[in-house]
């Protein structure tokens, strides 16, 4: 019997349900259809729309200070992290403690970014380069990442005791991770990020077991909205990297562009160009060194962050960010010293 | 054995019982069998809530304590007979030596049965056999699964300048930072 022979046979239906079968289940249709489609476009268990989740989030992470214990999950390994951030006079002091393993911190303080990582050489780089002002501070605007992502709320959850409104950013392709982020409906923190790839399973799952909000020093620079991209470059990232640099790209993942360039001070003193590329979420880096003391050939990662490098025209090029091996390695393929050079 | 005597001989088990009541609960663990058995059962309770081990110490303890005291040496000779002369202070020495006592029984015997937290642990018998391969602890390994510290490090730094000038880390909050410090290899 097809689909459609049901129409014939006899209507063996509850009264309840022949009454919606009736000539008003259309009406009846259409109105639910639209209250899901309010939902699943507009509405959120806070009432507040996805896009107003993400800008107080962007708020949050900008203006509130806080501690607590985040757990990190990844490849079937769970660390525990401590973190302590505070925002004074619209500085960021942050340190990220491992509480298992090796020892590891993260402190940002005084405009620097420290790291001590195990069995490695502490790192200290000055944070916040060039672009940072217009680049960092603005809050995440699904419109302009409408070309790679789509914005959804996916309910509420209860994360750490604490109330949250679910908000995922879904790629449209495999070329960048998805974000799933459980954001606090008091305070607007995230809770609980999800990274997720094309596997059904999130690729790394970070989220607090225990916050203490801590008492904010107002600052207007610190606590005020995080700044909306200007008119007129809602739709897409602008790249901001001049043309007439050596070295330039001849083909990009979709969506990404230039957004940065910098002459980058390793350690030591060394040089090194700095591209970032970004589709206005996920971003790479690549970095050119001339006389390079050790580099990458091939491919390598830790969690869900890729890097790749080879040789290009006499210099050491690696790409790394958090990104699939297929993203990294497209922008290596693409990057060209000069206008006429050929791999 | 009334209702009451249970209370007391379970406030003598907590250590939370009033000190006026200690001789007479003394008095009645030893002459009734009934709360003797309620005392060790209060005992094996209490290291059962405490996660500890259940010792056969732990069973009938008056009767250890019992055979204890009476396998001991007379260390001291017999004093010689001599008038016997009541005191005044009698009845409060009486209550003093029952509530020795009791400090005895409570605290001081199972320090004597138990093997205690410095004695050695007693290996299992399959300790000459390895645990299978999923019960082992994974040993941390290189985070960039290159075998070049110099390499290793500069992919770090290249990492750390990356989530610093990236354009969502601000928006991302911690979880760049999180995949930093938290992710450690395994092997």
């Amino acid at each position: 019997m097809k689909h459609g022979d049901s129409l014939f046979v006899a209507d063996t239906r509850t009264p309840c349900r022949r009454y919606f079968s009736s000539h008003s289940v259309t009406s009846c249709r259409l109105l639910l259809l639209s209250l899901v489609a309010l939902c699943c476009t507009h509405a959120t268990a806070s009432g507040r729309t996805p896009e107003e989740l993400l800008a107080r989030m962007s708020d949050a992470l900008r203006s509130l200070s806080y501690e607590g214990t985040i757990v990190y999950l990844y490849e079937s390994n769970l660390e525990t992290l401590r973190i302590v951030h505070r925002v004074e006079d619209g500085q960021v002091q942050e340190r990220l403690v491992s509480l298992n393993g090796p020892l590891r911190t993260l402190t940002r303080e005084n405009g620097r970014v420290t790291c001590e990582l195990s069995d490695s050489h502490p790192i200290s780089i000055r944070g916040h380069g060039v672009g940072k002002d217009v680049l960092h501070a603005r809050a995440l605007d699904p419109e302009a990442l409408s070309d790679n992502y789509e914005v959804h709320p996916l309910g509420a959850a209860r994360v750490a005791g604490r109330q949250t409104d679910v908000v995922g950013i879904i790629p449209q392709d495999d070329l960048r991770y998805g974000y799933r982020f459980y954001l606090d409906q008091d305070s607007g923190l995230p809770l609980k990020s999800d990274l997720i790839g094309q596997l059904t399973d999130p690729i790394e799952q970070v989220m607090f077991t225990s916050l203490r909000l801590l008492p904010s020093q107002k600052s207007p620079s610190a606590t005020g909205s995080a700044p909306a991209p200007p008119q007129g470059s809602r739709s897409h990232p602008r790249s901001l990297v001049p043309a007439s640099l050596p070295w330039h790209f001849d083909s990009l993942p979709s969506g990404f562009i230039p957004v940065m360039h910098d002459n980058w001070h390793d350690t030591g003193g060394q040089l090194a160009e700095h591209f970032v590329l970004s589709d206005g979420l996920a971003s790479v880096s690549v970095y050119v060194e001339s006389d390079p003391q050790g580099g990458l050939e091939g491919d390598t990662r830790i969690g869900a962050i890729h890097a790749a490098g080879r040789r290009v025209a006499g210099h050491q090029v690696t790409v790394v960010g958090e990104v699939p091996l297929q993203t990294v390695e497209a922008v290596l393929a693409g990057i060209r010293k000069g206008r006429e050079e050929r791999p | 054995m009334s209702e009451q005597q249970r209370q007391h001989v379970s406030a003598f088990a907590d250590g939370e019982i009033d000190p006026a009541l200690v001789h007479a609960t003394v008095s009645a663990l030893e002459s009734s069998a009934g709360l003797g058995e309620l005392w060790e059962h209060y005992h094996l309770i209490g290291a059962a809530i405490r996660s500890e081990p259940v010792r056969e110490e732990y069973r009938r303890i008056a009767a250890q304590v019992s055979q204890r005291i009476a396998e001991e040496p007379d260390i001291m000779p017999k004093p010689a007979a001599r008038p016997v002369r009541i005191s005044r202070l009698a009845p409060f020495v009486g209550i003093a030596l029952a509530a020795s006592a009791a400090f005895f029984a409570v605290f001081a015997v199972p320090q004597l049965f138990s093997p205690g937290s410095d004695a050695p642990v007693v290996p299992s018998r399959q300790a000459g056999l390895a645990p299978p391969k999923q019960f082992l602890l994974s040993s941390p390994t290189q985070r960039w699964h290159v075998n070049e510290p110099a390499l290793e490090n500069k992919l770090d730094r290249f990492l750390v300048n990356h989530q610093e000038q990236s354009p969502a880390t601000g928006v991302k909050g911690f979880l760049p930072y999180a995949t930093l410090v938290g992710y450690e290899a395994r092997r």
